[in-house]
């Protein structure tokens, strides 16, 4: 950490590249190489956006000065020059900085992700000794130093150690979980070294090699961890990158080195921060709650009040976390509750309530409007009687009166708002109509449905977001921003009681009624298991004959009559919607609706256990108890005799012949005898005919 | 009375048979006492005044005598299973049901261990524990050693236990037998598992030690629910995973009486396993007015709100080890030699006077008679066996009324009662269950009775 390295800045002679290893090295991607803030970073990179009125790149380049890094490349894709340009004006650039920075800056066409920045940092030897790599859209006050030394230390016994990754403990249904980057991580709790990575965002049950039980004696698996885009890499990662193209995004290289450890013997290893702050802006809910834990402090020093750029005054701060840069004109009875930060010169109108929002410069709002948990961007221009809950507002928007702004909306920069929009629930507006040469927007059809602008009066175009290759329930939880955080421990009871259910479903089946089950243990198993093959059959669609010869295996596993066959194949048909659906009966048509598919599904077994008339008639004599056990059903008796009849599985003669026999069960008299009558008249007359015919 | 506590010994020792015809498990002896000796005495240090003991009914006499000759107060209640039959641990929980009046203590016959029991009691105490179990970090020197009789591939039975890092809850156990059974590649665990259990600690080396303390109501549920037959196999994964379903309790009891009275409900031998639970309004009560909780990092109420809990005691030091195989048998018997004296303080061991040359780490009966020039080392031998001259023993276990003649050579054997070896002989790794004549030389074979070897 000598002196002489600090000065200077971008020229880089020759001898400076020479004592590299020496330097504190960090590489930032000043682009997240996602659309998760469009249509807003189409005019802006995701780095320039503002965190609390502070553009973001300047917290990640804080976060490296202040753990002591003297040399940073930032690495810049879309609107490169943009960001050369805040750079340059910035006192990151001035002689007198401690850290000195270079830019390197690559078209998008050429740089489509993480893996291709570093590929073409490798490709310009720039790097020779361990380095930082950081997105320039995290937030942190981690002391990187002692974490790379550990790095250094771990070296000595490890000789294949390529990356420290850092990780912050954040336990499930905290805010600062991003829904879109959960992963699971087996560790090595004895060393920190990383054995497998998952994310799980769309997995409902995760699965782990044996191999790694057996190999490694303990192993902890942690859900609790949250991936803060920070690692320490050895140089060998890049030459990594650089060999394997299909390395895109940090998960594809862990998961790379991970399956290739024994061949290439290369070791990646876990930080579990304690005590510091760190966290990625990934999108707009994680965008949401790090502005919150920076105005609520947890990131000290990188908080509004202690801002050390020299382009934007510092704040000021008073009680309940309500930051004001100078200049700001609050009108009387307007009310800062509590979480606010408002930039210079804005002005807030009468009676205006604000809690939780971050408001920027030179913005203007008037009277009786209400916000709350809303980022509104600089020169921004809210007209009285607006309400705005949970939206980010992008710079220059104007809201004219009364507009309501629905939960979880983003406005991109220069919309304009007629009087009275109501703008619903998770909607994204931009100024102006999507290009048709966008890459990321390709489709015809949706051009001609965007095109409109949202309303008459009002510069405003739905943004549609572009229909990427299986991200589709990534984009579901990018949406869920500003919904009711119960949605989550809903969900998850959800989860809990299918659980259960399932539990249940092992060993008995107690909320369909099935009728005079037979004690006989055997019976009840065989039931249960048929009731299992049939609801698979029906789910993956199997064919008839497999779950012929699964349903006879049962039947010589349990042993029983041909009979019980008969009977317990036919009431775990008629059970099987309620049991998929997990509701009873509802004695409506829909009950009819829903099993006539299964039935139909279920023909050809039918067909082959209702060969002969005893068959049939114990068929009919489950299908009765069936309905005697599920007074709802026998509304739909009728139908499915019919239906039998129609396919053929059913004779005329068997139906006759079980309608005449006495019912087994006095009470069926009085409901199933009586609601199938008109279709044994039917019967009975359209066998007249067809006798007479052949008469 | 708090706790009652139950031994299990009717098992078959199916792992050993070679040694298991003539003695049942539980009365093999390991230093020169029956197995069954060592839990009895961890039962009676820990307090317990009384025990249920199960076993096959043919050695009910010498079970019952086993306190009174070897100076143990303990009481035994001896309940019998019928002669040649199989039962399972939970077929044998199900068979004393009646005498379980709390919550008991399940242990098995082939378990020694100096853990101090009272802190698996304490743990089941603090956290109203539905089953807790007693794991150890298995010592690995346990894994290389030679056994006598025919090389076989032996291979440590290992199970994979998940504990949670913050709560010693046990959230998933699976037999690595079972998973590879099933020619399963992976463990799959669900994701609704891990939001309630985000720091899962899994231990693949960890040994069970068989030793369960069992609340009440679960006894009851195992007596209720006959299709179970083993606590580890079968009800222990199954409380597992009852761990995490929903109580649907008290629903159920507003809709039964209303609700249309179906054989399957009412067919009791599959109650809900929620229906036995006892005292949990009370307990949810409880739980809602106290400020303490189990874990932190989520507002989920103390236990995550789960009524059935499983938790696991690991014990980090202290010896335990179970009997469960002829390589651990002959283990336990040379490290039971050593911590004798730490394990057992005041019950010192008195060798036979004689000149033989007696290494350190041996047990030699009383009643035993050596001559002069014989020389034994880290070796167990009985009552009344007669060993001659230039005998040498290294690393043997001798039983009961053996005769050992003169110039041979044992080594890491086992010799099984009443078996006698003529002069000469030379057997290494060698189950010995009848006469060796002069000169004979061997390596890892099984040498029992002829007729034996018929019946076979």
């Amino acid at each position: 950490m000598s002196s002489n390295k600090t000065s200077k800045s971008m020229s880089k002679s020759g001898s400076e590249v020479l004592k590299q290893e020496d330097v504190v090295l960090a590489v930032l991607i000043a682009d997240s190489f996602s659309i998760r803030f469009a249509p807003v970073t189409d005019s802006k990179p995701k780095a320039l956006l503002p965190l609390v009125n502070r553009p973001m790149i300047d917290y990640a380049l804080e976060s490296l000065l202040l753990s002591g890094v003297q040399k940073t490349f930032v690495y810049c894709v879309a609107h490169a020059d943009q960001i050369r340009q805040y750079l340059k004006e910035s006192k990151w650039m001035r002689s007198v900085s401690p850290m000195s920075i270079e830019v390197i800056s690559q078209s998008p066409d050429d740089c489509r992700s993480l893996g291709d920045s570093l590929r073409d940092i490798d490709g310009k030897s720039l790097i020779r000794g361990d380095f930082i790599l950081m997105s320039a859209d995290v937030i942190s006050n981690v002391q990187l130093i002692p974490i790379l030394e550990e790095h250094r230390e771990k070296r000595k016994t490890d000789k294949g150690i390529v990356m420290t990754h850092i990780f912050k403990k954040s336990f499930p249904g905290h805010r600062s979980r991003s829904a879109e980057e959960e992963l699971v991580l087996a560790i090595n709790p004895t060393n920190g070294r990383i054995l497998n990575y998952q994310q799980t965002t769309n997995l409902k049950k995760l699965s782990f090699p044996l191999e790694m039980f057996k190999e490694h004696g303990l192993v902890d698996l942690r859900y609790d961890l949250v991936d803060t885009h920070i690692s320490i890499c050895s140089p060998v990662v890049l030459p990594l990158f650089s060999d394997n193209f299909d390395y895109q995004t940090w998960g594809d290289f862990v998961r790379g080195i991970l399956i290739n450890e024994e061949i290439l013997n290369n070791t990646i290893y876990y930080h579990q921060l304690e005590g510091s702050y760190a966290a990625h802006v990934s999108n707009v809910p994680m965008y949401d709650a790090v502005s919150k834990d920076v105005i609520q402090r947890w990131a000290f020093p990188l908080v509004p009040d202690l801002n050390r750029s020299e382009t934007t005054p510092r704040h000021t701060l008073s009680r309940h976390n309500v930051y004001k840069q100078p200049g700001v004109t609050l009108a009387k009875e307007s009310v800062l509750e509590r979480d606010v930060a408002v930039g210079e010169n804005s002005k807030i109108g009468e009676r205006t309530f604000v809690t939780q929002s971050v408001i920027g410069s030179r913005c203007t709002i008037g009277n009786d409007v209400y916000i709350n948990n809303a980022y509104i961007w600089d020169d921004v221009n809210i007209k009285n009687n607006c309400h705005i809950e949970v939206a980010l507002i992008a710079d220059g928007v104007v809201l004219n009166e009364g507009v309501k702004i629905g939960r979880g909306c983003v406005i991109g920069p220069g919309v304009v708002l007629a009087a009275g929009t109501k703008i619903p629930d998770n909607t994204r507006l931009m100024a102006h109509p999507p290009k048709c040469d966008n890459d990321f927007e390709t489709s015809d059809e949706e051009d001609d449905k965007v095109a409109k602008p949202f309303s008459a009066d009002s510069v405003a175009y739905v943004y549609q977001r572009p229909v990427e290759e299986d991200s589709d329930a990534e984009s579901l939880i990018d949406e869920l921003w500003g919904l009711d955080i119960d949605e989550d421990s809903e969900s998850e009871e959800d989860e809990d009681e299918d659980e259960a259910d399932n539990d249940e479903d092992e060993e008995h089946e107690e909320e369909v009624d099935v009728g005079d089950l037979p004690e006989d243990m055997n019976a009840r198993s065989f039931y249960n298991e048929v009731l299992e093959s049939l609801q698979r059959g029906y789910e993956e669609k199997i064919k008839g004959d497999n779950l012929v010869l699964e349903i006879n295996s049962s039947k010589y596993a349990y042993n029983v009559t041909m009979k019980e066959v008969n009977m317990l194949v036919i009431k775990a048909m008629l059970s099987l919607p309620s049991v998929m659906t997990k509701k009873a009966a509802t004695g409506t048509n829909e009950d009819w609706v829903a099993l006539r598919p299964i039935l139909q599904h279920f023909l050809p077994v039918m067909r082959n256990y209702l060969k002969n008339n005893q068959s049939m008639l114990d068929s009919l004599e489950a299908l009765e108890e069936f309905g005697v056990h599920n007074s709802h059903f026998v509304k739909s008796i009728c139908k499915v005799l019919h239906f039998l009849y129609g396919e053929d599985v059913l004779s005329e003669d068997a139906i006759l012949e079980w309608y005449t026999n006495p019912p087994n069960d006095p009470s069926a008299l009085k409901t199933i005898r009586k609601t199938v009558e008109p279709f044994i008249t039917w019967l009975e007359e359209a066998e007249e005919e067809s006798s007479e015919e052949s008469d | 009375m708090e706790y009652q506590a139950v031994i299990m010994a009717a098992g078959r020792g199916s792992r050993m048979t070679d040694l298991t015809h003539a003695r049942p498990k539980c009365l093999l002896p390991i230093c020169n006492r029956p197995m069954i000796w060592f839990s009895l005495k961890m039962l009676e240090n820990a307090g317990f005044e009384e025990v249920i003991v199960v076993i096959h009914e043919q050695f009910r006499a010498e079970v019952a005598a086993i306190p009174s000759k070897y100076g143990l107060n303990i009481k035994l209640d001896i309940a019998c299973l019928p002669k040649n039959e199989d039962f399972g641990t939970a077929d044998s929980l199900r068979l004393v049901k009646d005498r379980i009046k709390t919550d008991v203590l399940v242990i098995s016959c082939d378990l020694v261990c100096d853990i101090p029991l009272h802190n698996v009691f304490d743990l089941h105490r603090t956290h109203q524990s539905s089953v807790t179990a007693l794991f150890s970090q298995s010592s690995p020197e346990v894994m290389s050693t030679a056994v006598p009789g025919p090389k076989t591939k032996f291979k440590q039975e290992r199970d994979l236990v998940g504990l949670d890092l913050q709560t010693p809850r046990l959230v998933f156990l699976v037999s690595e037998a079972d998973l590879t059974s099933e020619n399963e590649e992976e463990l799959s665990i669900r994701k609704s598992v891990m939001k309630h259990f985000p720091q899962i600690s899994v231990q693949g080396n960890l040994l069970d030690a068989h030793l369960y303390v069992i609340k009440k109501w679960v006894c009851d549920y195992i007596a209720e629910n006959r299709s179970f037959t083993m606590l580890k196999g079968e009800v222990l994964p199954h409380l597992v995973r009852k761990q995490f379903i929903k109580i649907q309790r008290k629903k159920n009891e507003k809709e039964l009486p209303n609700a249309d009275v179906s054989v399957v409900s009412l067919n009791t031998t599959n109650r809900d396993i929620c229906s036995f639970l006892v005292d949990v309004e009370e307990e949810e009560k409880i739980r809602s007015y106290s400020v303490w909780n189990d874990h932190r990092g989520d507002l989920r109420g103390p236990y995550q709100d789960h009524n059935i809990r499983c938790f696991a005691y690991v014990a980090k030091e202290g010896f335990c080890l179970r009997a469960n195989s002829l390589s651990n048998y002959c283990e336990l018997n040379r490290q039971v030699i050593k911590r004798w004296n730490t394990m057992f303080p005041n019950m010192e061991i008195t060798p036979p006077v004689s000149k033989a040359q007696v290494g350190t780490d041996c047990i030699i009966g009383e009643t035993s008679q050596l001559s002069d020039k014989c020389s034994i080392k880290h070796s167990v031998i009985g009552q009344g066996c007669n060993i001659g001259e230039k005998v040498r023993i290294t690393n043997c276990i001798i039983m009961d009324n053996v005769t050992i003649m003169k110039e041979t050579t044992l080594q890491g054997c086992i010799l099984m009662d009443n078996s006698s070896i003529e002069n000469s002989c030379d057997l290494k790794d060698c189950i010995v269950g009848h006469t060796v004549h002069s000169n004979c030389k061997s390596t890892n074979e099984v040498l029992v009775d002829a007729d034996r070897l018929l019946e076979i």
